[in-house]
């Protein structure tokens, strides 16, 4: 008896499944009207370079790209060319792009913990290269893109027909995002690194240290909810062996970018966020001063706010605080709160909080000038100008070639008004 | 009768409102001279040209880096005409020194924040501040202040055209902002739009050189010339006597 054709769909279906589970996709040939997206990602990294985006610390980029490599399949397509790429932006983000070129952002590596973390990110967006998710997207984009443009002419319920092709496309796109969550664990199963280290990496994808996420998410989000996502990775990995944490040469390599993300977080005001990293990389390296001089600069930064817990928070105040930020700046947000007692007293308290680290880091080594630039800072605030002076002086003597001295000097200047009335 | 005294109460409100509408764009101290800079660094232009089609949209990206640079020496040529000392800061020049490129990108950062919050009424309250980022890498380059521009290029094919007339979506046009900020208070103390529109239909290298041109000398056109004189310098003492000072005060 001659197999029914939807029995032939489902034993294709299944084999098809079968393969990408263990890591094997299909050649995807593109189309001539096509070409541009591979000509595209090529030119992104002249464009990343022009914009001066691309971090080039060779001890992050070599440990970054040995893993990469280490975990890729062979690809499947001429145009797949497996790269790895390091952009300077503290947001917690990576992306794949079709030519094989990933690219993570400082922000994101900066809250992993070892190797086996950073191999579960890249093993999720190479599954993403290895599944042509980029070219998938795009012709299902594009399909739905001119049916949503005929139908949208069509008067009201034409519109009605288009928005419900719009949510499609969205849900198209939450599917690839669990494909490649799954795939990801394929991957990771046939490396040495530990497999359990995927679900972690949701976990610390899903920290909102600031307080900005909405608790429920909408059927508009393109990625999965990212806290079910962690659910059902720890599903899938829950059988397999623990492999390797290799953490050592981790954090020897990023420990210069995780300080510079946490200085990147405290200037662009993410005080919440800047505190939970430095007092997470001091708690894994206690003796280094300058450790403490970054959890002193986290503390000024948070100006008269008060720790939030995220979990604490309702929706309403989490939309507060996302349109506070985007109507207030931070000098207006922060004279709001110290127009009351509250904001006033903790104010107070991360400025001591602050003052104690930078005395703490002083004491472990005295020449950490950096550390009497703070204090300088702290004193200034508090509005006690002959004790700034002296920290500013002492930081200014310490290090006269310092690339900020313009900015002390100019603080001093402004002192040296005040000392003499 | 009635008609005639609203064209006078009209012409009359425009009248007063002419001095305002070309202040438009700059703190009132920029407009005077007050803190109008002698020197202004002009970093690498984020700039787009996207050729939307009729299902997709194209970003053009190999060509929005030429004609942002290009964009970028008609902003040096035409503010050099003004009086002010222009040095283009290119790419190559960044990538090549880390410290720079620190600074560069922390302050394209902070800017880029400032502008989510920007609202031209705001502009003269010196509420937009870049902080450190700025004061610094004005100190590095060695300016007065560091200008930011941005420029976008949209080409729509004719079907693509009738179909935005139709039923919406993207049309031809370009758009550029040039934002100037004080290197020493790190104030945003100008921003400035230039506005062209596009003719649909593809377009050649030749016709895409005259838009960026468009672009820079509509974006440039009211900033006032550079005014040395008028500028109010805050510091006269060296850093040394400041530190001389301070260390015998606090004695």
């Amino acid at each position: 008896m001659r197999p029914r054709p939807a029995k032939l769909w489902l034993v294709a279906f299944l084999c098809a499944s079968a393969a990408r589970a263990a890591g094997v996709y299909d050649s995807v040939p593109i189309a001539k009207d096509e070409e541009h997206l591979i000509r595209q990602a090529d030119e992104l990294g002249g464009y990343f370079a022009a914009q001066s985006l691309l971090y080039t610390d060779a001890h992050v980029l070599s440990l970054v790209r040995r893993v990469g490599h280490e975990i890729r399949p062979r690809p499947s397509d001429d145009y797949i060319e497996y790269e790895f790429f390091v952009l300077r932006d503290p947001s917690p983000n990576a992306f794949a792009l079709p030519n094989g070129h990933v690219y993570v952002h400082t922000g994101m590596i900066a809250r992993l913990r070892d190797e086996a973390q950073l191999a579960g990110l890249l093993a999720h967006e190479i599954s993403h290269v290895a599944g042509h998710h980029g070219i998938l997207e795009h012709r299902s984009q594009k399909k739905r893109a001119i049916a949503g443009m005929v139908l949208g002419g069509l008067g009201g319920w034409g519109g009605l027909v288009a928005v419900g092709l719009q949510a499609s496309v969205y849900g198209f796109s939450r599917d690839l995002e669990q494909e490649a969550d799954d795939h990801a664990v394929a991957l990771l199963r046939d490396t040495r690194y530990d497999a359990h280290a995927l679900p972690e990496v949701f976990d610390i994808l899903g920290e909102d240290y600031e307080g900005f996420d909405q608790r429920v998410p909408t059927i508009w989000s393109t990625h999965p909810e990212i806290g079910a996502r962690a659910v059902t990775s720890r599903a899938l990995v829950a059988g397999l062996p623990v492999g390797e944490r290799p953490v050592d040469d981790f954090e020897q390599a990023m420990l210069t970018l995780q300080t510079i993300t946490v200085q990147d977080y405290i200037q662009d005001d993410y005080a919440q966020t800047a505190l939970a990293l430095a007092e997470s990389l001091l708690e894994r390296h206690p003796d280094d001063p300058r450790l403490l001089l970054l959890l002193g600069d986290a503390w000024q930064g948070m100006g008269a706010q008060r720790r939030l817990a995220a979990s604490e928070l309702s929706n309403a105040d989490k939309k507060q605080i996302r349109r506070d930020r985007a109507r207030k700046t931070r000098a207006q947000r922060l004279a709001e709160q110290l127009v009351t007692e509250d904001g006033q007293k903790a104010y107070a308290e991360n400025l001591a909080r602050a003052e104690d680290c930078y005395r703490r880091a002083l004491a472990a080594d005295a020449a950490l000038a950096a550390a009497h630039r703070g204090l300088g800072e702290v004193y200034e605030q508090l509005a006690r100008n002959r004790e700034s002076a002296e920290q500013y002086l002492a930081y200014v003597r310490a290090v006269p070639e310092a690339a900020d001295r313009p900015i002390v000097v100019g603080r001093l200047r402004a002192l040296s008004a005040k000392l003499k009335e | 009768m009635a008609s005639k005294r609203s064209i006078l109460v009209a012409a009359a409100m425009l009248a007063c409102s002419a001095p305002a509408v070309a202040q438009h764009g700059f703190t009132p101290e920029f407009a005077s001279g007050a803190t109008r800079p002698r020197s202004v660094a002009l970093l690498p232009v984020d700039a787009s040209v996207v050729r939307a089609k009729v299902a997709e949209t194209q970003g053009l990206i190999d060509e929005g880096v030429v004609y942002g640079a290009l964009f970028n020496e008609q902003v040096k040529a035409l503010l050099a005409a003004k009086g002010y000392e222009i040095q283009v800061v290119d790419p190559d020049r960044i990538n090549h020194d880390a410290q720079l490129q620190e600074y560069v990108v922390e302050a394209h950062r902070a800017f880029d924040d400032v502008m989510k919050q920007y609202r031209p009424k705001k502009l003269e309250k010196r509420i937009y501040n870049l902080g450190d980022p700025a004061r610094l890498l004005a100190a590095r380059l060695g300016v007065d202040a560091i200008a930011f521009g941005t420029m976008s290029i949209t080409i729509t094919p004719a079907g693509k055209a009738i179909m935005s007339a139709l039923i919406g979506g993207s049309t031809a046009g370009a758009t550029s902002n040039l934002a100037i900020v004080n290197g020493a208070t790190g104030d945003l103390e100008a921003v400035q739009l230039g506005i062209v529109p596009v003719t649909p239909g593809d377009k050649t290298d030749q016709e895409l050189q005259v838009y960026a041109a468009a672009l820079a000398e509509r974006a440039t056109k009211r900033v006032p010339g550079a005014d040395p004189s008028a500028r109010i310098e805050i510091a006269t003492a060296t850093d040394d006597d400041v530190l001389d000072e301070v260390e015998s005060l606090i004695k």
